[in-house]
């Protein structure tokens, strides 16, 4: 039987265009905010998992050699976990299972990345294609997301606006989110709609922010937790599930691999209606329209019907079902620490410390990311109670 | 005084990627016959493109003769592209998309052409439009453009 585990400490740094700290400098402030978030200290973690994206991005190679300072892994065990977009997920995943091993009893999830320290993100999105069979025709990842769009709007007969509804709604939720990039008052659906047509169907709108961030969260064995916090977030599943980028019958518009990941989750929670048992959701969107794809995937409505929930009310943040509160990835998106940022949010909404866009009395709340060719999933559920 | 706080570098570094067997086969046969090939599956007898070594979804071989398949098929998702930035294949706007070629039961990704982008539709047929001088690249098709029914 594992051990149980919990959420006791969160740190996270404001999304944006920093120059004020280099890359170990920003995972460092995310470190000391969740130490002093939870009052432990350096050497009261017994291991680091560490996470980043495509080194690209920064130009260097191998940052746990020498970022490792910079979160306190002297003498302790470091793990670097990469899965591109999916990589905070995955690192918080790990963490996760270091401690439900029974190895180890206090571990650190750290995972962030600097955007802005490249001339051109989308340059080293474009050399993660395939290099013989992928890259002479994609381009970034505007282009490859546009095409999951495309699909999935030509499929079920909706249209451009119900991403642009879910810009309108994430935008707005990120008023009230301080870490949050694009915080953009009197945000609409005509003003989304004037934004210029990057990658038919996606607007500029539809897209998300570069970000330099990091995120960090610490995970405690149970016979830990009650001396360290009375507010824990307890982890009622974790999940983490791959799909092929061109298998058989392969619909983007329809992410099996998202679908599996949700019923796993839900089964190893004991939630059998995720809509109405979760209290809120936090979905990785780094382009809207995904956003409706996920919820689909997550079982939060059937398969197409992701436009008509949008359209109902239901996700918004006085919904039956928020998803997003946080303004999620499309206002904030580091890469590295994004998938990390949506299990940390989902852990701050248990715990009721999610600030301005807490959703009232959480008990339960879900976490995804994604991340690779529209291929990797996670998923993390906290709860407010002990499992 | 002037205050530094960033420095400015370039890290340039060519590769060569090595094709491997299948992909060979493939660019080879695609320069020298002008023909699209695929693998079919032992264990599910789908026939994905380009050739390969196994199947995807099933994880079981490839039968070992490649197969030949159309150059024609239908628009399975597409995008236009507007926004310029580096490392694109063209010069923006140009389309792009998957393309479920015939008999086939993957997605062929490629760019289509030789229509008024504002025409393009998922859904439409299309077929290749191959390149009379062929250097064993995706390039020897130019583009697949759409036919009509």
């Amino acid at each position: 039987m594992a051990t149980k585990v919990a959420v006791v400490g969160i740190g996270m740094t404001e999304n944006k265009s920093r120059w004020d700290l280099s890359l170990p400098g920003l995972y460092r402030l995310a470190y000391q905010r969740a130490l002093e978030d939870c009052g432990l200290k350096s050497e009261d973690i017994d291991a680091v998992a560490f996470g980043h994206s495509p080194e690209y991005f920064e130009g260097v190679n191998h940052p746990e050699k020498w970022c490792g300072e910079a979160v306190g892994a002297l003498n302790k065990p470091l793990f670097r976990v990469h899965t591109g977009g999916t990589v905070g997920g995955s690192v918080a995943i790990a963490a996760y299972y270091l401690v439900a091993s029974g190895k180890f009893e206090v571990v650190l999830a750290i995972s962030g990345n600097k955007l802005n320290e490249t001339s051109s993100a989308q340059i080293g999105l474009s050399t993660v294609y395939d290099p013989i069979m992928g890259r002479q025709f994609a381009a970034g990842a505007p282009s490859a997301v546009a095409v999951q769009a495309s699909k999935y709007y030509s499929q079920y007969g909706y249209n451009e606006d119900h991403g642009l509804m879910v810009a309108v709604k994430n935008r707005n939720n990120a008023l009230k989110n301080p870490y949050a990039q694009l915080r953009i008052p009197d945000y609409t659906l005509e003003g989304a709609r004037n934004t210029p047509m990057l990658c038919h169907p996606l607007r500029l709108a539809d897209m998300c922010p570069t970000s330099d961030a990091a995120c960090a969260m610490i995970f405690a064995a149970e016979h830990r937790v009650e001396a360290i916090t009375d507010n824990p977030a307890w982890v009622l599943s974790a999940v983490a599930v791959n799909e092929g980028i061109n298998y058989v019958d392969r619909d983007w518009s329809k992410p099996i691999g998202l679908r599996k990941a949700a019923e796993l989750a839900y089964e190893r929670a004991g939630i059998k209606d995720p809509r109405r048992e979760l209290d809120v959701v936090e979905v990785y969107d780094a382009f809207s329209v995904q956003e409706l794809i996920w919820y689909e995937g997550l079982k939060l409505c059937d398969w197409g019907e992701g436009g008509r929930l949008m359209e109902s009310g239901a996700t918004r943040m006085e919904g039956d079902i928020p998803v997003n509160p946080s303004g999620g990835t499309l206002c904030a998106n580091s890469i590295g620490a994004s998938a990390m940022f949506r299990k940390a949010e989902a852990a701050l909404q248990v715990m009721g410390r999610a600030g301005e866009h807490q959703i009232p009395g959480v008990r339960r709340a879900l976490g995804h990311g994604w991340g690779g060719g529209i291929q990797f999933h996670t998923i993390m559920i906290f709860g407010k109670d002990k499992p | 005084m002037e205050i530094v706080k960033n420095v400015k570098r370039t890290c340039y570094v060519p590769y060569h990627w090595c094709y491997g067997y299948y992909n060979t086969l493939f660019f080879e046969r695609l320069k020298e016959e002008k023909v699209i090939y695929g693998s079919r599956c032992t264990s599910c007898g789908k026939v994905v493109v380009p050739t390969t070594a196994v199947c995807a979804r099933c994880f079981a071989p490839t039968e070992k003769d490649p197969v030949p398949v159309s150059d024609e098929g239908y628009i399975d998702s597409f995008t236009i592209v507007y926004l310029p930035y580096p490392g694109q294949p063209s010069t923006p706007p140009y389309a792009y998309g998957m393309i479920k070629l015939d008999g086939t039961s993957n997605l062929f990704m490629h760019m289509i052409g030789g229509v008024p982008l504002e025409e393009i539709k998922v859904g439409m047929r299309v077929k290749a439009v191959w390149n009379e001088e062929r250097r064993g690249d995706f390039y020897d098709i130019k583009y697949f453009q759409p036919v009509k029914d």
